[in-house]
């Protein structure tokens, strides 16, 4: 989810606010997929198909329109569109919590005597193996450095002969893929509902803040941070302050460390 | 080869340019010469396509170019090297290369030449941009245009915040560049040194063409000291 955040942040320069909700129409459309009888991977793979569509579509078709406004403007666009779609999925699929199937199942598997959820396994990989893929592209493609040198200087790019729309364009839908993967995968941890996004939004945002919104490895760290810290809070504090501390700690980390803790520093549109 | 006929390009309600006109020979080398705030960047700005003017057309290999976008006149083989260079900063001297050579396959070949005319960048590589003194800068913003193979390459302010020797060197290599087929096209207040490489001048003065002529031509005239002085 930050991993997603932080992508589209480095390469478009706007934060996405729907970015939640985006993923969360995706996971509910894979549940709807599911509930008419296809199989798992099949609408696993169909759901991050339409996330892909998704994020260039709204690029293309909202916020093109919007290129040439002030950064503002694009996030109130991004805002506008959190609404609508929750909005939207609650029109279709209710508001009433849904059990989203985990894709694997079955007694959990013991390493060294720490019992591990098959799921939580697959979390994992997935994870690691997203973010190989993410940073093989962004290293060792060239459509990959030249996202890499439009987030630098578009104008200039575009000099070099890049077409910045198919930049932004994947970009967009990269995200997209990325913010639906991981609320696909953590869906079965929780219950389906049309407001589970929030709190994740929260989330995916404070390890993004917390890890420097220009930094990838910094997403991921500020991830695992948040997640440890959350789990010390509700131990040994009270798990009803679990949730806050979310926003605490954007909190702190603004004050203290405006960068992040391995962003680089300098003025930058949010 | 590039055909400029009364361009005209406005600043929201402020007007830049009134009107010039100019053109760039095959092989050719122009200077464009002129004092702050003359309209040389805009000039340079609308031909690559980053700007749109109001009026006027930009002829190139007999297509007009007005209303293309950057990219599109990029593949058409029109290099621009911004003024302040536009590096990409985070990226290695290496990866800007790349980048200059973005709409091109092989470009491995080219290497040995630019690294003939700039020795310095290879030493560089591995360096991200960010970290290159002005002078390096410079070049590897030349570099970067060059290794995409343009046939007109627009060069805004080059010896801008270079030393002595630096301009010197920028200018030789402009020299051996535009000896090797490139045209030239030359945004420069500093006229002398301009005049030396281009063989062709106009002097714009608050966004119109003052005077034009050969560069011998140039050299001496009053014309070209008064814009400066202002004498």
């Amino acid at each position: 989810m930050a991993l997603g955040l932080v992508w589209l942040h480095r390469s478009y320069g706007v934060m996405n606010f729907a970015q939640g909700e985006m993923a969360l129409f995706i996971t509910f459309l894979a549940f709807f997929l599911l509930g008419i009888g296809w199989p798992m991977t099949g609408a696993l793979l169909a759901a991050l198909a339409a996330a892909a569509f998704l994020g260039w579509a709204v690029e293309r078709l909202l916020l093109r329109p919007f290129a040439s406004s002030s950064p503002l403007s694009l996030v109130i666009v991004t805002m506008g569109l959190l609404m609508a779609l929750n909005g939207l999925s609650s029109g279709i699929w209710g508001t009433l919590p849904q059990r989203f199937p985990p894709a694997f199942s079955g007694p959990p598997v013991r390493l060294a005597s720490w019992p591990i959820q098959r799921q939580d396994l697959l979390i994992l990989g997935v994870l690691i193996f997203s973010a190989l893929v993410l940073f093989g592209f962004l290293f060792f493609t060239k459509f990959g450095l030249a996202s890499r040198a439009a987030v630098q200087n578009p104008w200039m790019a575009r000099l070099l002969g890049v077409s910045i729309n198919k930049v932004y364009g994947a970009s967009w839908g990269l995200s997209a893929v990325l913010a639906a993967l991981a609320s696909m995968l953590f869906a079965p941890k929780t219950v389906l509902t049309t407001s589970m996004m929030m709190s994740v939004l929260v989330k995916g945002f404070t390890a993004g803040v917390l890890g420097g919104f220009n930094s990838l490895p910094g997403a991921i760290l500020g991830g695992m941070f948040l997640g440890v810290m959350e789990n010390l809070v509700a131990f040994y504090i009270s798990t009803q302050w679990k949730d806050s501390l979310a926003l605490a700690l954007i909190v702190l980390v603004l004050l203290v460390r405006p960068e992040g803790l391995l962003g680089r520093k300098g003025a930058q549109r949010v | 080869m590039l055909e400029v006929q009364d361009l005209v390009v406005w600043y929201g309600p402020v007007p830049a340019l009134h009107g010039i006109s100019l053109s760039v020979p095959e092989g050719g080398s122009v200077a464009l010469l002129g004092a702050n705030g003359a309209g040389k960047t805009t000039t340079l700005r609308a031909i690559s396509g980053l700007i749109r003017p109001r009026s006027g057309t930009i002829r190139w290999r007999g297509r007009n170019l007005v209303g293309w976008p950057p990219e599109a006149i990029a593949r058409r083989g029109i290099g621009h090297v911004p003024e302040g260079r536009a590096l990409f900063p985070d990226l290695t001297v290496w990866e800007n290369l790349k980048m200059g050579a973005y709409l091109r396959r092989n470009f491995k070949s080219d290497l040995p030449w630019i690294f003939e005319i700039f020795p310095v960048l290879k030493e560089r590589l591995r360096q991200t941009a960010r970290t290159l003194s002005g002078g390096e800068a410079q070049m590897l913003a030349i570099a970067r245009a060059l290794i995409g193979r343009p046939q007109l390459l627009l060069l805004d302010e080059p010896s801008l915040g270079l030393d002595p020797i630096h301009v010197a060197r920028v200018f030789l290599a402009l020299k051996k560049i535009n000896e090797a087929g490139v045209s030239l096209l030359l945004a420069e207040q500093n006229a002398y040194k301009a005049l030396e490489v281009c063989a062709y001048g106009y002097v714009l003065e608050l966004g119109f063409v003052q005077i034009s002529g050969p560069a011998e031509n140039l050299r001496s005239a009053e014309a070209v000291r008064r814009v400066y002085l202002g004498g």
